[in-house]
This record gives structure tokens, C-alpha cells and sequence, in this order.
């Protein structure tokens, strides 16, 4: 199913007096101004690229939406707020309040609102740090003791697991199972040698 | 007293600038634009301990329209072809940002000047959505709310005044090369 029914340009996209189609001009303008949907935007963006009236129409709307969205705000002149107090009576009414004119002047401008915050925010994460405490880790003579003694112990133990070996290796393994079958070996080629040469004397 | 007058100034310098831009941009006339923003002021005084003071802007935004339909109505304006550039209004409008390049500046200020001039040729019903929408930066839903009309009416009038303010820019660009 076709999401818009306009993006089917088959059918073109002009109507029977020759203008564009009023939801195409609606999609555009939408685009230009901003407020249509990515959908919108996406099929007016490829509208535009196929067909140059409706780029050109496109660009027109948004040079007028960039010029609006561009105007400022008016401001109000403090002398009509006077006036319109003097003729409530509201300045009659207004006490001077210390309070009341740090509230106003605080929360009634968003700036001031937020620079304060900040201000605390910084001020607030800047004592934290300067008032932490390290941690310090505190041991007692007799762990430091106990800990010493069983490093000695586990590393005679490993120095007896070594010396074991290199005595296991010296005295059996090299002695009974390397040297003594090779030194059987080296005496049986001799002893062929020797009869090789009785038998060539003979001979 | 004093929390009633801590309210109302709050309110007021909330929404001064707002009331105020409403009633310049439909009456295109400083002097009654004064007298809607004062009014609107002392009935925000009188009705201050009426309302709640999160759903007041569109309160007051609603007595702001009101009060300007009103003038208009008395005043039965005759929609003229050219509309005089009001030079106080365009003084009061100001831009810091281009201050410092002049050519900049007054190029940015013709253009306003031409924009101003083609809302102000809109007609009311359509000139009231499109300055609450695209210069008050109001929502769908609310303006929907603030003159009771339905939404759907709301997006139908605005996408008509964005057309009628194209073909005015269009014609005032075609009087201007003539």
C-alpha cells in the first residue's frame, strides 16, 4: 500500500487548469516551512529533483519561511507596563519585598534561572571534591608480620618444588634415561666395528 | 498582597513581549497596540487570583486576540493596496545580530520590512493563526484551543495564509520592478 497518494506521478503532477496539485502545494509548503513529516519531506525532496517547476516553487517557499522564522520578537516598552499598573492600582498594592523582587528577578527570566542554577551546580561538584577524604588503608604490625612470614613460606616451597626437580633431573632422568642408553648404544657401534675389521683380516 | 503582585509581575514579564507583538502585528498601529497591551495587563491584575498560572498563557493570549478583533471592529478598516511602512514599528523591531555590517543589516531590514508589510495585507482570521503559529511559536493544539476552532482548521487556515503571504511578497516584488 502507497503511503501518500501524490508520490504516484504517473499520473502527473498537474491538475485539469494546469496547476500543480493542491497536495503537492500543500507537501511543498509544509516542507518549506518546516513542520512536515519525514515522509512528507522526502517525497517533496525527490518531487524536486525530478521536476524543476516544483524545485524552483520549493526554493521560493523557503526563502519566504526563512525570512518569517527570522523576525524577532517586539518588545514592550517598560512605560506601557507603568501605566497599565498605575491605572490597576497595582503599584499602590506592591509591597517592597526584598524576597519578592529576588524571586521576580530570578525566576521570572529563564537566563538568570539558569545561570544560577549552574552557578550552584559547579560550586556544589567543586566542594565535593575539595572536601573528600582519601581513603587510607591502615594495617596493624602483627598483619604486616603474619603477611611477611607467609611469603617466606610460600617461596620455600617453591624453591624446594625446584630443587627437587633439578635433582630429579641430574641424578635419574639425564643419568638412567638418557646417557646410559646412549652410552649402550655408542659400545654396541663399536663393538660392530671391531668385528667388521677381525673379519676383513680373516678375509 | 504581595504574593498577588508576585504573580502578576511574573506574568506580566512572561508574557509582555507577547502581548504586545500580538497586538502590533494585527492592528499595525502602535497607539492601539499601547492601549490592547494595557488592557490586557489590568485584566490580568483583576483576574490574577482566578486562574491557574500554568494554563495562563492562553488565557491571556485569548483576551489579547479578543481585545484586538475588537479594535479592529470598531475601527472598520478599509484594506488598502499599499500599506504605509510604519517607521515606529519597524524602529521598535530590533536585530542586534547585524549590527556590525550595514549592508547586511539594512538588506535584512528591507527584507522584514516587505514580510511585515505582506502579513499585514492577510486576512484577520488567517494574519491571527499565522502570528501565533510562526512568530509566537505557538503549537497546533493551542491556538486550536485559544480561538475555538477546530485542528484541522488551524493547519487548513495557516497553509492558506503562508499561500496568500507568498502571492502578496509576488506581487509587491512585481510593483517594486515596475
Amino acid at each position: 500500500m502507497k503511503r501518500t497518494k501524490f508520490y504516484n506521478t504517473s499520473e502527473g503532477i498537474y491538475d485539469s487548469n494546469g496547476e500543480i496539485k493542491e497536495e503537492i502545494l500543500d507537501s511543498i509548503i509544509s516542507a518549506a516551512y518546516g513542520d512536515a513529516g519525514f515522509f512528507q519531506k522526502r517525497g517533496v525532496e525527490k518531487l524536486a529533483v525530478k521536476y524543476p517547476e516544483i524545485k524552483i516553487l520549493f526554493e521560493e517557499y523557503k526563502k519566504t519561511a526563512n525570512s518569517v522564522h527570522k523576525l524577532g520578537e517586539y518588545h514592550c516598552p517598560d512605560e506601557i507596563i507603568q501605566i497599565a499598573k498605575i491605572r490597576s492600582g497595582t503599584v499602590e498594592h506592591e509591597e517592597k519585598s526584598f524576597f519578592a523582587d529576588l524571586y521576580t528577578a530570578i525566576f521570572s527570566r529563564p537566563l538568570v534561572s539558569f545561570g544560577v542554577s549552574a552557578v550552584l551546580l559547579v560550586v556544589i561538584t567543586i566542594s565535593i571534591f575539595i572536601n573528600r577524604q582519601p581513603i587510607e588503608h591502615r594495617y596493624s604490625d602483627a598483619e604486616v608480620e603474619l603477611a611477611n612470614q607467609q611469603a617466606k613460606e610460600a617461596f620455600l616451597i617453591v624453591s624446594n618444588i625446584f630443587n627437587k626437580t633439578k635433582n630429579s633431573i641430574e641424578s635419574e632422568i639425564l643419568t638412567k634415561r638418557v646417557s646410559k642408553p646412549i652410552n649402550k648404544s655408542i659400545d654396541r657401534i663399536n663393538d660392530l666395528f671391531s668385528q667388521g675389521g677381525q673379519n676383513e683380516t680373516v678375509n | 498582597m504581595a504574593n498577588k503582585s508576585t504573580k502578576y509581575n511574573f506574568l506580566i514579564q512572561q508574557n509582555k513581549n507577547k502581548i504586545y507583538g500580538y497586538a502590533v502585528y494585527m492592528l499595525n498601529n502602535r497607539m492601539d497596540a499601547d492601549d490592547v497591551t494595557q488592557e490586557v495587563m489590568i485584566r490580568i491584575w483583576n483576574n490574577v487570583d482566578k486562574f491557574n498560572i500554568l494554563a495562563a498563557k492562553s488565557w491571556i493570549m485569548r483576551t489579547t486576540h479578543n481585545l484586538c478583533i475588537d479594535y479592529l471592529r470598531k475601527r472598520k478598516i478599509i484594506v488598502q493596496k499599499e500599506v504605509e511602512i510604519n517607521e515606529d514599528i519597524t524602529e521598535n523591531f530590533h536585530d542586534q545580530k547585524f549590527e556590525n555590517d550595514p549592508f547586511l543589516k539594512t538588506h535584512v531590514d528591507l527584507m522584514n520590512e516587505q514580510i511585515e508589510i505582506a502579513i499585514q495585507k492577510l486576512p484577520d482570521n488567517l494574519k491571527s493563526i499565522f502570528i501565533l503559529y510562526e512568530i509566537q511559536g505557538m503549537k497546533y493544539k493551542e491556538i486550536s484551543k485559544l480561538l475555538e476552532i477546530p485542528l484541522n482548521s488551524v493547519k487548513v487556515y495557516l497553509l492558506r495564509a503562508r499561500k496568500k503571504l507568498q502571492e502578496e511578497l509576488k506581487n509587491y516584488e512585481t510593483h517594486e520592478v515596475l
